[in-house]
């Protein structure tokens, strides 16, 4: 983003993307005050991308870097109104990485007014450890509960183990007694580790240590090595 | 034999961008710019290559997206017209700078590259690069494979499976239009794999694909030859996995050719640096600045002064790179062979849109890079994955990982607090289209038209692109825009065939300006049962 671009800009413009990028106007701020400071709210943004993207992403998005002046997030996005939601109960699990993973839900109106009724009711993610099991629904290894608003929708959630099965199912709970209202796809949270022990077949398995080893030199295979990196969401949340 | 393989892969893609009710549109310069600066330049180095007969085996992805946009009229038209304004920029620039010869010889070097992509887009090749690429296929330099039709992120549709299988049979079907032959790999959008996807594959033929490092090296069992060998699938479709130690060579911000001092700055272009009264002509028409190309300045340093570009010494060092990189494979091999039963094979992919738009003097230095191995093919062989498989049908079978080229390997750019909001609507197209095409399962004329459709809207939506742009902050409206506004073309035909109240006037709009994969065919979204 360019100061002249700023400039061209009317000031009900510049406060509206001002407030667009959460810059808190504490009083009335002059034109120059406010050109200084979504100038630097956009390279503060910048550095901060720029320090999470890998090499490979930071040169993909060239392809993309066609001027300077994005477009500004000014006009609406009323041209195609979208639904909120569609209406069915149901809840959806998605994997992101060893550790992570991505569940979103909708409750239908039915199902809303009925917990709305009963103000002991209280919404339940049950997070259910189902591996080597075929799960169908009375028993997993083990369960874990993250209380949710009615108006939540979306949550990241941490799971314990890499290379491992789980499911989800959406309920209240009133009292102590459980009613799941959906239940998730089950997923399976990937490796972040080679597994142990020589292959079973192919050559010399002290050879393939070496070249493991030569690898390992290489590149950090740790990748994810630190499981405690909390998704940006989550943090945001966290500073509310 | 060679004592080692190298196995280059460079992956052509960009995200469907078609504006007709636009006369100019900013987002449409991302294609004019890598035909100026990446697909034209390697095919000339393609074709001087093969005129100094050269031997070369290159692996080329061409995104189903990209390659309907080489084909469109109103694209390749607009293009000329881009060139066009460029040229008279260039005159103009040439003019200018005709008391500092230091910047003149670079004017007059811009006006010469913009005036031979015209000709070589409009005389040479008929405005016709894919017919171009498949010249080189014949010859078998190009070993030309595709992708996702639009480019989708596989892993994060696993549970509307019929998604992914739309994805790879519509790329397939649009693959055999541009190409004129079935394709017998694929790539998976960035590097995304997910296991059960080669499922899918082996359903089309695609006999193998590429994958990040760790997708082999924590697959079900260790892989015995490291990624120095593909490894197979259960249900024998190929993986092949990244060399890390090469792609650091190029990528790593720190250490990677692409930052020397002597190569251009991307960052530093006159559509920025020259006064707007100046350059106005060539501004987007409400005066938004945007990047010509003429780009003046050398990477220098890390600090803002930076001193003007200087062509030979620059192409000198790509040369020398290409020598160093070279010289760092042989010796690759010659650690890693004593440890195989066979030659080790290096695998080397990369986005092509690096080599020329990103890293300026890149073709120049892939040019390098090909005939310098040449020169050693007794010690490092060019090989594309078809050959390979054929020479070493014996590999070890092993699931890969769940895995990507993105930060930290997994699915973290395309799913977080920025774009996690999309995939309720993604997900929700997959499952309408489903029903759609259960509850329609052979409709004909408008009611038919209206289903092919919503199938382009939902591939549409369904584009990474718009996730990574998300995430990575550039153009962000634009990316969230055009996923609303897919997710609402297609909301709103379903609607009204639910309800058969179809506006035709709309749909016929929407088919002019959507206008990708023109033989879709909604039937065939389940036409696996």
């Amino acid at each position: 983003m360019t100061r002249e671009r700023l400039q061209l800009l009317s000031m009900e413009e510049l406060l509206a993307l001002a407030r667009n990028e959460g810059y808190e106007l504490s009083e009335p701020a002059d034109r120059s005050t406010l050109v200084d400071a979504i100038l630097e709210t956009f390279e503060e943004q910048k550095r901060e991308r720029q320090e999470e993207n890998n090499s490979y992403v930071r040169v993909e998005e060239t392809k993309f870097e066609v001027s300077s002046d994005d477009e500004l997030a000014l006009a609406g996005a009323d041209a195609y109104p979208i639904p909120k939601r569609y209406n069915q109960t149901r809840i959806t699990f998605v994997v992101r990485d060893p550790h992570w993973a991505f569940a979103f839900w909708e409750i239908d109106e039915h199902d809303a007014a009925r917990i709305k009724k009963s103000s002991s009711e209280q919404v339940l993610l049950r997070v259910h450890d189902v591996e080597l099991l075929d799960y169908d629904g009375s028993r997993s290894n083990f369960s874990f509960d993250i209380p949710v608003r009615l108006t939540d929708s979306s949550w990241y959630i941490y799971l314990p183990n890499p290379e491992c099965a789980y499911v989800l199912e959406l309920g209240m709970l009133s009292g102590r007694r459980f009613t799941c209202l959906a239940r998730s796809n089950v997923i399976r949270t990937p490796r972040e580790a080679p597994v142990p022990g020589p292959p079973s077949e192919g050559q010399d398995p002290e050879a393939t240590e070496v070249l493991l080893e030569l690898m390992a030199d290489m590149e950090d295979f740790g990748r994810y090595a630190s499981s405690e990196v909390i998704p940006q969401r989550i943090l945001s949340e966290l500073k509310d | 034999m060679s004592r080692g393989y190298l196995s280059l892969v460079l992956h052509w893609h960009l995200p469907f961008v078609r504006h007709p009710e636009h006369e100019r549109f900013l987002e449409e310069d991302w294609l004019f710019e890598a035909i100026s600066e990446t697909y034209l330049p390697l095919l000339s180095v393609f074709e001087r290559l093969c005129e100094d007969g050269v031997p070369f085996k290159i692996t080329l992805s061409v995104s189903p997206t990209l390659a309907e946009m080489l084909r469109d009229e109103v694209l390749r038209e607009r293009y000329v017209r881009h060139l066009d304004r460029l040229i008279e920029l260039a005159d103009r620039e040439v003019q200018r700078t005709r008391e500092d010869p230091e910047f003149n010889v670079l004017a007059v070097m811009y006006r010469q590259r913009f005036r031979d992509c015209r000709a070589r887009f409009v005389e040479r090749y008929q405005r016709d690069l894919l017919s171009a690429l498949v010249g080189f296929q014949n010859l078998g330099c190009l070993e030309i494979i595709t992708s996702a039709a639009t480019h989708s992120f596989l892993p994060l549709f696993e549970v509307v499976p019929e998604a992914i299988r739309a994805q790879i049979a519509v790329a397939v079907r649009s693959h055999v239009r541009n190409f004129g032959s079935a394709p017998s790999g694929f790539w998976l959008p960035e590097c995304g794999y997910s296991p059960g996807v080669e499922e899918y594959l082996k359903a089309f033929d695609l006999s193998y694909f590429f994958l990040e490092t760790h997708g082999v090296l924590f697959g079900s069992e260790r892989p015995c030859r490291g990624v120095y060998a593909p490894t197979y699938c259960s249900n024998r479709v190929a993986a092949f996995a990244r060399d890390p130690e090469s792609a650091k060579a190029v990528w790593s911000s720190e250490e990677g050719y692409p930052g020397d001092p002597l190569y251009r700055e991307f960052y530093r272009d006159i559509g920025f640096d020259l006064p707007l009264a100046y350059i106005r002509p060539f501004v987007l028409g409400d005066g938004i600045r945007v990047n010509t190309g003429i780009k003046y300045y050398a990477i220098t340093g890390p600090g803002n002064q930076k001193r003007p570009y200087r062509r030979e010494p620059a192409l000198q060092r790509a040369e020398e790179h290409a020598e160093h990189f070279l010289g760092a494979r042989l010796q690759q091999v010659q650690r890693l062979e004593r440890f195989l039963d066979r030659p080790p094979l290096i695998v080397c992919p990369f986005d092509a849109e690096l080599f020329g738009h990103w890293w300026f003097e890149g073709p120049e230095w892939i040019e390098a890079l090909i005939r310098k191995t040449a020169a050693a093919a007794d010690r490092l062989e060019m090989i594309q994955p078809g050959e390979y498989l054929r020479r070493h049908p014996e590999l070890q079978t092993l699931q890969p990982c769940f895995s990507s080229w993105g930060n930290k390997g997994y699915a973290e750019v395309w799913l977080e607090g920025s774009n996690d909001w999309i995939y309720r609507h993604l997900h929700m197209l997959a499952r309408r289209m489903e029903e759609l095409a259960r509850r329609f399962p052979n409709e004909k004329g408008v009611r038919r038209r209206a289903l092919d459709q919503a199938f382009r809207e939902m591939l549409l939506a369904h584009a990474s692109d718009w996730a990574f742009i998300m995430k990575a902050g550039t153009t962000v409206p634009y990316a969230v825009r055009r996923t609303r506004e897919h997710v609402y073309n297609f909301n709103r035909v379903y609607e009204s065939v639910m309800a058969n109240d179809l506006n035709q006037e709309w749909l016929i709009a929407l088919e002019r300006r959507n206008n990708i994969f023109p033989e879709i065919d909604y039937r065939t979204y389940l036409s696996a049962e």
